[in-house]
């Protein structure tokens, strides 16, 4: 606010009005977000709803003009926010400009520029809508199909139209999971690359057990395979954290090896001793006593490791900030010298950092192969690993963030599946949006920047804003 | 007469502070000018906008009578302003020479005097950087065309809006709109600084705005049809783009000329930095100035192998160098002993002499009665007071410093030393290294008493209270503390014994500065009940000490969660102070504890110290001010290359003596005697 005028104060009217007028706004947002989603669902009065959505928009504002400082909880997300919508928006011009009839179209630009932007904003329009139903799910399909499950009892047409959602957070699991892995070594000064390794390693666990033993009824079967898989990750995360405690190794150059040597030995293992059938370069199938349950019938395929994903973000949120074991990790990770001066051990913490780390990770690789695949292949591990180090930034290393971060992910992974299939639009695109996304939050000075935002205090020197605390 | 430099009614803003309010000051030929002030009140903010590292909210700059704008250090430079900062800008690892030249814009490249022409380039793009246009900071000769491509800009996006909603698919277009709305309505109340869209200005009337010119929008796409406008308005928003587009086009290419012009005078300078150092005028224009003010400075010796004093003045020359007739000196002092201060005034005085001013910032009262001409005190960012050494006193600019009486001597009366608390026994110690640090010091402190260890810095002390802390291998010989032996061990179990640190880096070793204030108060004892219950952290527990805490050590704070970085120094020490003495110790080991410190803070801090001595706690105290040694120090030990040399009882101690020994003491080899390696810091 430094260089801006100083606010005039608010009228008077409006001050006098306020508590007034704040139970009217919200009942009018309310009522139109009613209507919309009535008229969504009857189908009758569409042609309302563009014009009831900017109605809302404008309250909203007013809403939000009223009651500005109530607001302030929500400041920490306004870089990772924006950062999504910058990628957005330079996406749309990829989108734009790799488009064929844009291109040309862009060849008389001079004569035309409108048809040029109209072509350009279609494809984008189209890109990104086709995202959305990817992701989200198309609202009149779903409309269309509980009026059917209503009306008829059949379910099947509302199960399909559903299936985008359930899709993004079935992929968002493993992200979440992985996320927190890394999440978790970076509150504690780690940078774990490992979390590829540990998720392979706690899926091919997972599985080992889930084939191998039998004989057991489900409800000790499953949590013993999971308990494997989480076992596996410790231990692999473990080894990486026992090196730099005893001999200072760096963890970033061991878990990277850690991950080749998981590769290497999946891959062999899945070409030799473990290969089911000759040739299918994959293990059996695991017992239906070892499979994470399903919650509905296909295509949905959202299975029970959204619970472990949840309690694992509650856990790392718990453990962090209400255990003094979390606040010996946290001050390790903060400022290992203060940590050291008063008193904690160093070596301890980057163990058990690194052990739970990895245990993450591995649950990530146990839920996706006792949930999803049921076996274990060549490419299990997806690259879900590399994309965490992404996550945790994005979420700011807060389970929390991490798990909104990862429902980002998986929605721009599904939907980016239906944007290539509906509108053409490649699969690089998303990923290049999802590494914009980052650039974005690992640079927070561009985003600020560009939006002329004041630069945050705990982010300026400490010079510069001790001054006028008074001394 | 017109004094040389002339600032009125400068003011600066941060987010929530106001470091500068209203200032004026005038600097006169041939003068030392001496800011005295608290640790923020603004010093520094005012000395950062003279050297351009900041710009000004409010006020001018008269340089001789004429306004001048600072927009970055080149400009300062440019004008004869030059900055000695507090920290050395220097490249340890180049010659004297690189040093003095390395940035510097004023030569000539092959001959040819291009510097004034770059210039003019530079200010000329900074003036048509189309950024500033969303800032609503219309200033300058370009205002009147900044205003009209600002009206221009405004109508085109709001021309866009309707257009794309006129023609593009009106759905998708309706739930762009309204979530660029939100996204801009997040950014306003959240980010900070308010974002300014082009059509609207500063302030909450804007999103009036925006409203009018969103509902418009979705009306005239609803009655699009009913009013037969769409091709009207296609004609006109075509006209308009093209018309924009040519204009963009030719600003660009301006742009991309310009710029280019600069990359390959970059590039031609970085050419001009590979010729040998030996084939070039600098390093005899170096010597030259260096003789020409007795500096003394050996323009071909590495940086790194210069003791500090010797640095700042290489910084010295770099600034007479680019022909500064204006120097700022801000805390220079602080890093050096008392002999290098004295010799820094010795300059000072010599560059006076030949015409050159100096504005000089301390918050030590005794250097500026030596050596200003005149004092003006600062205090939460405005001028409080004006002092001219002949008349003023340290206690009377102490008062106007902290705005109260200050008592600058700590009042102590002796307690009878008890029983011996730490026992120290031949430690030696090697750095990384493999260097000696600690050559066998033996010493201890009793209940009851404060021992000071005095010494310039880097002759151990650091390794010293590290040892005793058991944050530092120690090589040989025995510490104890009541007869428990503490040698290596760890540093919870020293503290584990009753004994509390204060650390020599407060920022490194002494807090998590992303912590809030009550997370700080529990870093050493978390782990313990009450703040523990099992291995849950009691919350209530630990911010009730918090509150506690802060009140009695009067930490200065808006509130127990604010994260510890944003504390000032003084602040910051308090709440370490607060942490160290809560809970009941034998020893307290203080390492530097009023460092940087401000005259408020240095007494509050040092009437604790006395406080828990007085209680019968033994403490040691090491500091590199002399004045806070000896005025809290029952028995004051001084340390020299490792080794304790000489002890002596604080009553029977003159600075002098102390001095002399801080320096190696009369068998130094300057006097003949024994020869003692000196390791650079």
């Amino acid at each position: 606010m430094s260089a801006n005028q100083p606010d005039p104060p608010a009228p008077g009217f409006l001050q006098a009005q306020r508590r007034r007028l704040l139970p009217l706004f919200l009942g009018l947002i309310g009522l139109i977000f009613l209507a919309v989603v009535v008229s969504i669902l009857t189908k009758r009065g569409v042609d309302l709803i563009l014009p009831l959505f900017g109605l809302s928009v404008l309250l909203l504002i007013g809403l939000i003009t009223l009651r500005a400082g109530s607001f302030n909880w929500l400041r920490g997300a306004v870089i990772p926010l924006l950062a999504v919508t910058t990628a957005l928006i330079i996406g749309a011009f990829l989108i734009a400009f790799t488009d064929r009839a844009v291109l040309q179209a862009l060849g008389n630009f001079f004569d035309d520029p409108g048809g040029a932007l109209r072509l350009a904003w279609n494809a984008v329009a189209t890109a990104y809508s086709s995202m959305f139903e990817g992701a989200i799910g198309s609202p009149t399909r779903i409309a269309d199909g509980l009026e059917e499950w209503i009306m008829s009892g059949e379910a099947r047409a509302f199960r399909s139209a559903m299936r985008p959602i359930a899709e993004s957070l079935t992929r968002s699991i493993p992200y979440v999971l992985t996320g927190l892995a890394v999440a978790l070594g970076f509150r504690a000064g780690l940078f774990n690359i490992g979390a590829e390794g540990q998720f392979l390693i706690g899926g091919l666990c997972a599985v080992v057990v889930g084939f191998s033993v039998t004989g057991l009824p489900a409800y000790i079967h499953l949590p013993l395979a999971i308990l494997a898989g989480a076992a596996g990750g410790a231990v692999w995360g473990g080894i990486v954290g026992a090196l730099k405690a005893w001999t200072g190794a760096h963890e970033v150059i061991n878990t990277i090896m850690m991950n080749w040597i998981a590769f290497r030995l999946v891959e062999w293992l899945l070409r030799g001793p473990l290969e089911a059938t000759q040739g299918t370069r994959r293990t059996a199938e695991i017992l239906d006593t070892a499979k994470l349950p399903r919650f509905f019938e296909p295509p949905i395929r959202l299975h029970a490791g959204l619970f472990i994903a949840i309690a694992a973000a509650l856990f790392v949120w718990w453990f962090l900030w209400k255990t003094t074991w979390g606040f010996e990790m946290r001050t390790v990770g903060a400022n290992p010298n203060a940590a050291r001066y008063s008193g904690m051990n160093i070596g301890r913490n980057v163990i058990l950092a690194m052990a739970l780390s990895g245990t993450l990770a591995g649950l990530a690789g146990v839920s996706e192969a006792l949930g999803l695949t049921h076996n274990m292949t060549l490419g299990f591990q997806a690259g879900y690993g590399f994309d965490s180090i992404a996550l945790a930034l994005l979420g700011n290393s807060h389970p929390g963030g991490v798990v909104l971060a990862s429902l980002l992910f998986g929605v721009l992974r599904s939907g980016g599946t239906r944007m290539m299939s509906v509108a053409g639009v490649p699969l690089e695109i998303t990923s290049i949006i999802q590494a914009m996304v980052i650039i974005f939050i690992a640079a927070p000075a561009i985003v600020r920047s560009l939006y002329r935002l004041d630069i945050r205090r705990d982010e300026m020197e400490p010079a510069t804003i001790t001054r006028g605390w008074g001394s | 007469m017109t004094p040389i430099l002339e600032i009125r009614n400068i003011s600066k803003r941060f987010p929530g502070v106001l470091a500068n309010d209203k200032v004026s000051f005038s600097l006169q030929k041939g003068e030392v000018l001496a800011f005295l002030g608290e640790n923020g009140a603004g010093k520094t903010t005012l000395m950062n906008m003279l050297y351009g590292l900041y710009t000004p909210d409010e006020g001018d700059i008269y340089l001789n009578g004429q306004r001048i704008d600072i927009e970055s250090p080149n400009d300062a430079i440019s004008h004869g302003i030059g900055m000695v900062h507090q920290h050395f800008m220097l490249v340890p690892v180049m010659s004297v020479v690189e040093n003095v030249v390395l940035g510097d814009e004023t030569q000539q490249l092959l001959g040819v005097p291009v510097t004034p022409f770059t210039r003019r380039v530079q200010a000329f793009l900074h003036r048509v950087d189309p950024r500033p246009l969303f800032q609503h900071r219309l200033a300058g000769p370009y205002q009147l065309a900044r205003k009209a491509l600002t009206w221009a800009l405004s109508y085109l996006v709001f021309f866009a809006l309707v257009f794309l909603l006129l023609f593009l698919d009106r759905t998708f277009a309706g739930m762009t709109i309204a979530l660029f709305s939100l996204f801009y309505l997040l950014l306003s109340f959240l980010g900070g600084r308010r974002p300014s869209l082009p059509w609207s200005k500063p302030g909450r009337g804007r999103w009036l705005q925006i409203g009018i010119a969103l509902a418009a929008a979705l009306l005239l796409a609803g009655l699009e049809e009913a009013l037969g406008l769409a091709g009207v308005v296609s004609t006109v928003v075509e006209g308009i783009l093209r018309a924009g587009l040519i204009v963009a086009a030719a600003y660009i290419g301006l742009w991309l000329l310009l710029g280019a012009y600069l990359l390959l005078w970059e590039g031609l300078n970085f050419l001009n930095g590979l010729i040998p150092l030996g084939m070039r005028s600098d390093a005899k224009k170096v010597a030259a100035i260096s003789r020409q003010f007795g500096l003394d400075v050996n323009p071909y010796a590495m940086v790194s192998e210069l003791p500090v004093g010797m640095q700042q003045r290489v910084e010295i020359v770099k600034a007479l160098y680019r022909q500064a007739d204006i120097l700022i000196l801000d805390e220079p002092t602080a890093v050096l002993t008392p002999q290098e201060a004295e010799e820094l005034f010795q300059v000072m005085r010599s560059l006076i002499d030949q015409g050159k001013s100096i504005i000089f910032i301390t918050h030590k009262l005794k250097e500026v009665l030596r050596v200003a001409d005149r004092i003006l005190v600062l205090r939460g960012g405005r001028m409080v007071g004006e002092a001219l050494p002949k008349q003023a006193t340290e206690a009377s600019l102490a008062a106007m410093m902290v705005g109260r009486e200050v008592i600058l001597t700590v009042e102590k009366e002796r307690v009878a030393a008890g029983e011996a608390v730490l026992q120290v026994e031949n430690l030696a110690a090697v750095d990384e290294r493999g260097h000696p640090v600690l050559r066998g010091v033996s010493f201890e402190v009793r209940a009851g008493e404060v021992l000071g260890i005095a010494g310039v810095q880097g002759n151990g002390q650091t390794e010293l209270v590290k040892a005793l802390t058991g944050l530092y291998r120690v090589g040989s010989g025995r510490a104890r503390i009541e007869g428990v032996d503490i040698t290596d061990a760890s540093p919870r179990q020293v503290s584990e014994l009753g004994v509390a640190h204060v650390p020599e880096d407060r920022v490194k070793d002494g807090l998590v500065l992303s912590y809030p204030i009550y997370d700080n108060m529990i870093l050493g004892s978390y782990y313990r009940p009450p703040f523990a219950r099992g291995l849950l952290i009691d919350e209530d527990a630990v911010h009730r000490q918090a509150v506690d805490l802060v009140q009695t050590f009067d930490v200065r704070t808006p509130s127990i969660a604010t994260p510890v970085r944003n504390l000032s120094g003084g602040n910051m020490q308090k709440v370490i102070v607060a942490r160290e003495l809560s809970r009941p110790i034998k020893l307290l080991i203080a390492s530097q504890p009023t460092r940087g410190l401000d005259v408020g803070s240095i007494e509050f801090i040092h009437k604790r110290i006395i406080e828990k001595r007085n209680d019968g706690a033994a403490v040691l105290l090491v500091s590199a001010e002399l004045d806070e040694i000896m005025s809290l120090s029952d028995r004051i030990a001084v340390m020299y290359e490792g080794k304790i040399l000489y002890t002596v009882d604080a009553a029977q101690a003159t600075r002098e003596e102390l001095g002399l020994w801080m320096a190696g003491g009369p068998t130094h080899p300057l006097h003949g005697g024994e020869t003692l390696e000196r390791q650079p810091a």
